[in-house]
Formats: C-alpha cells, structure tokens, sequence
C-alpha cells in the first residue's frame, strides 16, 4: 500500500514540476524582458503563455541526432543521469506541515548528495559528444560545480549548528519557534547559499559550462531535439529544489499570515527566490574563469567558515 | 514476498550485475558508469535497510566523488584505443577461477555459519550516534585520520606546484 501511495506522490510531483518548469522558464524570458525594456514572448497565447509549450512541443518534433563519432550509449545515458538526481531530491522536501515526501532524519545531506550526481551527467555528456566546446564546457562545468559545492554546504552548516538537527521539518519548525526567519540571524549565510547557489547551477553571471561567446554551447553543444530538452528540464528541476531548499532554510518553509494557505506562502516565497537570479541574470555581465575561482575559494569559502564559527560562538554563548 | 524484498532483490541484482559489467565492458567510459550505478545500487540497499546516513557518505563519497575522479583520470589519459584484451595464458585464468572460487566457498562458510546477535532491537546508525560516537569513543582515532589527511593535501600541493615550475 505504501509503494502506491510512493509511486502516485512520484507521479503527481512529476506532472506538477513539468508545470512548473515550462511557467519557470516563461516567468524568467518575461521578467528579463521587461527589465531589458522589451515585451518578452508575447505570440502564443495570452500574455505569452504558452510560449514555452510551443518551444517544447518543437523540440520533441525535432529529429533525434546522435553524432557518428560519439559514444552512443553514453550520449543517451548522460541526460537521464543529469535529471534523475535533480528530480530525487523532491523526494524529501516537505511543501507544508502536511504536505511532504519522506520524512528523512537527514533530509539536508540526502538533498546536498544526491544533488552532486548531476555533475556525473554534465560530464558524461560534455566527454561522450567527442567536440571539443562539449568537452571544455563539461570540464568547466566540473570545476565550478565541484568548487562552489563547498561554500553551498558550509553556509547550511550555520543553520545545522543552531538547529540541531539536519531534519528539514525541525529546521522550519525551530524557525517557528523562535518567531523569525533564518534569513535575518544568517544573513551571510544566505549570501553565500545565493551566490554558490548561482554557480552551482550554472545560471547566469556564472554560466561559464554554456558561454556562448566562447563555446557554442558547452556541454550540451551536440544534443538537440527531445534530448536537450532533457537537459533543460534537469537544469529547471535543479533550480526549483535549490529555491525550495532556501524556502525552507532561510525563509522559514510555508510559515506566513494565516489569510494564505501554507503551500501558497511557499510557492510565493520560492518564486521570489527564482526572481532574485533573474534579476541578476538580466543585470550583470558574465564572470571571467579565473575570477570565477578565485571569487569561490579565496572569498566566498572563508565567508561561509567565518560565518559558522561566529554562529558556533554564539550558540554556545546563548548557552545551546 | 513483500516490497522491501522485492527491491533488495532488484537493488542487489544491480549492484551485481553492474560490478560484472566493470569488468566485461570493454570501454573505459562504459565501465565508469556502471560503476557509478554498482555505487548506487549499495547506497539503495543500506537504505533498504535503514542506515540512511551510511547509505547517503556512500552516495556522497563514492557516486559523487571517486567516480567524478575516475572519469577526470580517464579524460586526462589516452585510453581511446587501448582495450584490456583477453589474456592468452590459460594458466593464469584456471588459477584465477580456483583463488575466486575458493574465496566464495570460505565466504559463504562463513556467512552461513556467522553467530548474529539476534536481540529484538535492531541497531540504527542515525547521524547523532554516529557523530556522538566520532567525537566522544573515537575522538583521537578521528584527529589522527584528520592530521593524515591534511598532510596528504600538503603533500599534494608541493608536488603539484614543483611540476608547475
């Protein structure tokens, strides 16, 4: 009985991150749209709504190419590699008080764990294509990824230590105990967790993986068709848990005024998230590699260390 | 036979098949990923089991770190053309299947006649007793390895900056 209930929870989250992917995406064209002082898609249906449905439809109507010279298995692998990991880190996020997939002790290491996976396609990807900008963008991709992973968990770690637990309902819950939110006692926290947040999902001004000025279009330079769009979707999956997981961490989950009901307060305060990146996409210009790196290990790794033994001297202050 | 059975057996026949197919493959990049699916299919089974924080340092350890190097190495390296072909020496092959078969027959000996402590109260590795148990029981076995480690990263980058020059 309990395996239904797993599968049918799986299916509906499936079909409603779908949803949620092809507004994400139409929410992200509009806002950089205006702010650059243009419309943004406009043609297919009210408001443009269903731009992004007409995209999709597209790229499944397209012919599946698969490069002769590349290693074809893994070529078809590599997506499914790069999205399974993104979509199973849905598995633990609790939505409301209710509303929730496994209740796990450790549901912020699974999310950090799992979530490193996705390198394994990018890289899988970039090598299998057998061309050279697929290659250099999957080892940029890597060396970002692997490098920004550290400072996205240390700035989690000042929230464990005052918390005490690395269960993602505690964590709202002692937010709501204590009557505010984490964003405000771990302010740097956040910083850090947004900016590694950007790097490690390689968006904009850190998508050095995809820079086309420079490498057509990295990693994913030889898929096309139904495949990219596999791609695509994994990046969006990734993106929305990354915004659910500062929902939770740092603006207190699905806590909010009680005129909304609790997953509407989460929706609204993950898409405020989602705005933050976009506003920063359409605003800043692409970061250069070395900067890149040592921008991750020489500013942004103490930030994240300094911030967890101030909040370690505090807790212990308070007498925790 | 209920689910969690069913998905041992599914789990188990994946990290078993996989870690055949590391060696039957015949190219490197096939062999990296079903590695990286024998790891995950061990993670799975400790989860089965309920050792969650195992199942996960072995995701993170092992799926999302030693793989990602295996593939680096095997970018860094020529490896296009260079297969591990069938080894002519028969001796060796028949002293192999005997040492792999022996091995198996002391194993499941010893599995079948293992005394297992059978209490009531299954053991649970959850993060807190592991970590209790890291910094209180085992605190200067755990420095020591941290004091190894560090040295091996210094150790590390002096040999990477003396081939920089």
């Amino acid at each position: 009985m309990d395996v239904i209930l797993m599968v049918v929870y799986a299916g509906i989250v499936m079909n409603l991150l779908l949803g949620g992917v092809t507004f994400a995406i139409l929410f992200e064209r509009k806002v950089i749209g205006y702010m650059q002082l243009r419309p943004g898609p406009n043609r297919h249906g009210p408001w443009g709504l269903l731009q992004t449905i007409a995209d999709v439809t597209k790229l499944l109507m397209k012919e599946d190419i698969i490069p002769n010279e590349a290693d074809k298995k893994i070529f078809v692998l590599a997506p499914v590699l790069a999205f399974a990991p993104a979509f199973a880190v849905f598995a633990v996020l609790p939505f409301t008080e209710n509303l929730s997939g496994a209740d796990l002790n450790i549901g912020i290491l699974y999310i950090l764990g799992v979530s490193s996976i996705t390198m394994l396609g990018v890289l899988m990807g970039g090598w299998s294509s057998n061309n050279k900008y697929s290659l250099l963008g999957s080892i940029r991709g890597i060396a970002q990824m692997v490098s920004y992973e550290i400072p996205l968990v240390l700035s989690v770690l000042g929230i464990i230590v005052l918390v005490g637990s690395l269960n993602l309902r505690d964590i709202v819950g002692y937010q709501e105990s204590i009557g505010i939110w984490f964003i405000i006692p771990q302010f740097l926290a956040f910083i850090v967790y947004f900016i590694s947040s950007i790097a490690e999902l390689n968006r904009s001004p850190f998508d050095l993986p995809e820079a086309e000025s420079e490498l057509v279009s990295g990693y994913h330079t030889e898929y096309s068709g139904f495949r990219f769009a596999f791609f695509m979707l994994a990046e969006y999956t990734y993106a929305i848990a990354i915004s659910a997981l500062a929902t939770i961490l740092f603006f207190g989950g699905w806590l909010g005024p009680a005129f909304l009901p609790g997953i509407i307060w989460f929706l609204l305060k993950m898409a405020a998230f989602m705005f933050g990146w976009y506003w920063l996409r359409a605003t800043l210009p692409r970061a250069r590699v070395d900067h890149l790196m040592n921008f991750g290990w020489k500013v942004l790794i103490p930030l994240a260390l300094l911030n967890i033994v101030i909040t370690s001297i505090i807790k212990v202050w308070m007498g925790g | 036979m209920n689910a969690q059975m069913f998905f041992f057996i599914v789990f188990a026949l994946i990290a078993i098949i996989s870690a055949v197919l590391i060696m039957a493959l015949e190219r490197i990049a096939h062999r990296v990923v079903a590695m990286a699916f024998s790891f995950f299919a061990v993670a799975a089974i400790y989860f089965l089991l309920g050792a969650e924080f195992i199942g996960i340092v072995q995701i993170m350890v092992y799926v999302g770190a030693i793989t990602i190097l295996f593939v680096f190495g095997m970018m860094m390296t020529e490896h296009r053309n260079v297969g591990f072909g069938p080894d002519p020496r028969k001796t060796q092959q028949i002293l192999g299947f005997v040492g792999v078969g022996f091995l198996l027959a002391f194993m499941l000996y010893a599995i079948v006649t293992a005394d297992l402590p059978n209490s009531g109260e299954p053991y649970v590795g959850s993060a807190e007793i592991i970590g209790l148990e890291l910094y209180g029981h085992y605190f200067i076995a755990f420095i020591g390895s941290a004091f190894l480690l560090t040295s091996a990263l210094i150790g590390a980058v002096v040999i990477a900056r003396k081939e920089a020059d």
